[in-house]
């Protein structure tokens, strides 16, 4: 299973829950974003991250939150309602942090048999 | 948010220090924070943790764990701290003090630390613990405590107790040596008053005459530790000898070694707690060390402060100095001469007259060819002495004539006109300072006592003054 094959499959899992792909891989100084998508008003800056052995989400460390807030930041100008989701996914599945804070912490978790 | 409280401690000095853990869940990334002054020994103990859960085939709960450390000033170090994580994360909550260092497959180890904080904690009044397997030892000090002990990480889960008893076998005086081969009827009853009264004391003599042996033979010849002083001993070193402690120590002693360091690592002055410490070589000491010392002997423990904490360290010991005559070592020799010059000579008997050698009640000189007769139950008269100075003082504050303060020494040491008389001359004739008289006083009431004698007698008298004559005779020896 490759990178762009998890990233796809988690743009066509968010399609299906309503959300509009704007963007995939947008490319920033800070770094890359890997998905964009909008619901509603919302803005909403994915980062999708797999691995086979381990949980995925421990990669995800306060720096790299730090660089996805800052592309996003870039990206909306600072305006408007916008939030960051992170998606940890393994050979079984994915975990989707749904609106992550800069302190790690998010607003809820849900796992999701994506494949 | 759930919060999961459970309770462990450290040792400040050797006072127990209650710590608070407070385990947080929330929803986040995977993270694992500690927070509360906690130091690297202890950010170490996630990784053991995380092995010891995958051992009984449990993980971290998801999301973000925060584990906060009460209270927050104080600084947590070791790795005592591993179990009570594990029952937080496993069982919850916890009324019981959890102690004890979790090695990687699991299993509940007791280390020196949790040993000190177990002690420690039923000192002061803690009864109900979680922790590693104890030997029968250290159980027996704490007859009334509650221990819920366990081997493995997995016992946490089953609720099973560990109930088997270490055989350590032997017996009370195992490998305690006398007087037996110590050679010289005077230094034997030297040892015996000094072990008798608790009379610090310094033996002198020419190199090779055996000063230092008699020393660690006189922790033998007193009574077996009691329960309490084992567990003070427990809890400020996390040991337990199987009989009173002889600690050597040598002149190039660091005072980090010697009084400890206030990261709370015990020094000898506090391993040789109610027992012996030797100090060989006593005038070669640094001068920081003998400044310090003084204070130590004085509250027979260390005093020292932490940040803004006050810290103890017990360090009752029984002080035995041993020096050589001069810097060559043969003054006063019966055949070699001494080739210092007066002046070097008299600048190092001046050392033996310093701070710390106002505290030392007995001097004797030792002699290689002195007389050999056997002193008759040593450790029965020791013993006997030990049950009557306590029960005569310990209302006062201390239990041997040698804690007596020189302000209270007149006090408490009643001598008869006669033995008055003898002494005001003694000490007017050889213009003796009040403390010399203290101290010649404080000796005659145990060498009375060790005779069985309610009154101080002449004879008793005059013993103790000739343990205050070696300096001035060798003084005398120098051109
Ligand atoms: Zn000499």
């Amino acid at each position: 299973m490759s990178r762009h094959f998890s990233e796809d499959k988690v743009a066509s899992f968010l399609a299906s829950q309503k959300y509009r792909i704007l963007d995939q891989n947008v490319i920033f100084p800070t770094g890359e974003i890997d998905i964009v998508a909008s619901k509603g008003r919302m803005l909403v800056f994915v980062e999708v991250r797999y691995r086979k052995n381990f949980d995925a989400a421990e990669t995800v460390d306060l720096k790299k939150l730090e660089r996805i807030m800052q592309c996003a930041y870039l990206y909306t100008g600072g305006e408007g309602s916008y939030r960051v989701d992170v998606f940890a996914c393994g050979p079984k599945g994915c975990h989707w942090y749904k609106g992550v804070r800069l302190d790690g912490c998010c607003e809820s978790v849900e796992w999701l048999n994506l494949w | 948010m759930d919060v999961v409280k459970v309770w462990s401690g450290l040792t400040f000095g050797d006072r127990f220090v209650p710590v608070e853990i407070q385990i947080t869940y929330g929803a986040g990334l995977p993270a694992f924070h500690m927070v509360g002054m906690v130091s690297e020994s202890v950010e170490e103990s996630k990784e053991r943790v995380r092995y010891a859960l995958k051992s009984v085939g449990k993980s971290i709960p998801q999301g973000r764990v925060m584990v906060a450390f009460l209270p927050s000033e104080v600084t947590k170090s070791g790795a005592h701290f591993d179990l009570a994580l594990l029952h937080g994360f496993l069982k919850g909550n916890s009324e019981r003090l959890i102690v004890g260092e979790v090695a990687l497959d699991g299993t509940v180890r007791a280390t020196v630390q949790s040993l000190r904080v177990i002690a420690a904690a039923y000192n002061s009044g803690t009864k109900k613990f979680i922790c590693p397997r104890l030997p029968e030892s250290v159980l027996k000090l704490m007859p009334d405590g509650d221990f819920f002990m366990v081997e493995h990480v997995s016992q946490l889960l089953s609720g099973e107790t560990s109930t088997a008893v270490e055989d350590e076998g032997g017996t009370e005086c195992q490998g305690r040596i006398g007087l037996n081969d110590v050679k010289g009827s005077g230094i034997k009853r030297v040892a015996m008053i000094a072990a008798a009264g608790w009379h610090h004391v310094l033996l002198m003599g020419n190199p090779g005459v055996g000063k230092s042996m008699v020393a660690e033979r006189m922790v033998g010849i007193m009574p077996s530790m009691s329960n309490s002083e084992k567990l003070d001993l427990l809890a400020s070193t996390g040991t337990l000898p199987d009989h009173r402690p002889a600690r050597f120590t040598s002149w190039n002693s660091t005072p980090a070694g010697f009084f400890g360091s206030a990261k709370g690592t015990p020094g000898e002055v506090t391993f040789a707690h109610r027992g012996v410490l030797i100090m060989d070589e006593f005038p070669q000491y640094r001068k920081d060390i003998l400044e310090g010392l003084r204070t130590v002997l004085d509250c027979r423990a260390v005093l020292a402060s932490y940040g803004s904490q006050r810290l103890t360290w017990p360090a009752d010991f029984l002080l035995v100095a041993t020096s050589n005559p001069c810097p060559c070592g043969y003054l006063g020799h019966p055949k070699k001469v001494c080739k210092d010059s007066p002046t070097s000579v008299m600048r190092y008997l001046g050392r033996l007259s310093g701070p710390v050698a106002d505290r030392i009640d007995m001097h004797y000189w030792v002699k290689a060819d002195e007389p050999n007769e056997d002193v008759k139950a040593v450790e029965e008269r020791v013993c006997n002495v030990w049950e009557l100075q306590k029960s005569r003082w310990e209302s006062e504050g201390f239990i041997h004539a040698g804690h007596i303060p020189g302000e209270r020494v007149d006090e408490l040491v009643e001598v008869g006109s006669s033995v008055r008389k003898l002494l005001d001359d003694s000490v007017e004739k050889a213009g003796l300072s009040r403390r010399e008289r203290h101290k010649i006083l404080r000796l005659s009431r145990t060498i009375a006592d060790l005779e069985g004698a309610h009154d101080i007698g002449i004879n008793h008298l005059i013993e103790a003054i000739s343990y205050r004559q070696v300096i001035p005779w060798l003084r005398s020896l120098v051109p």
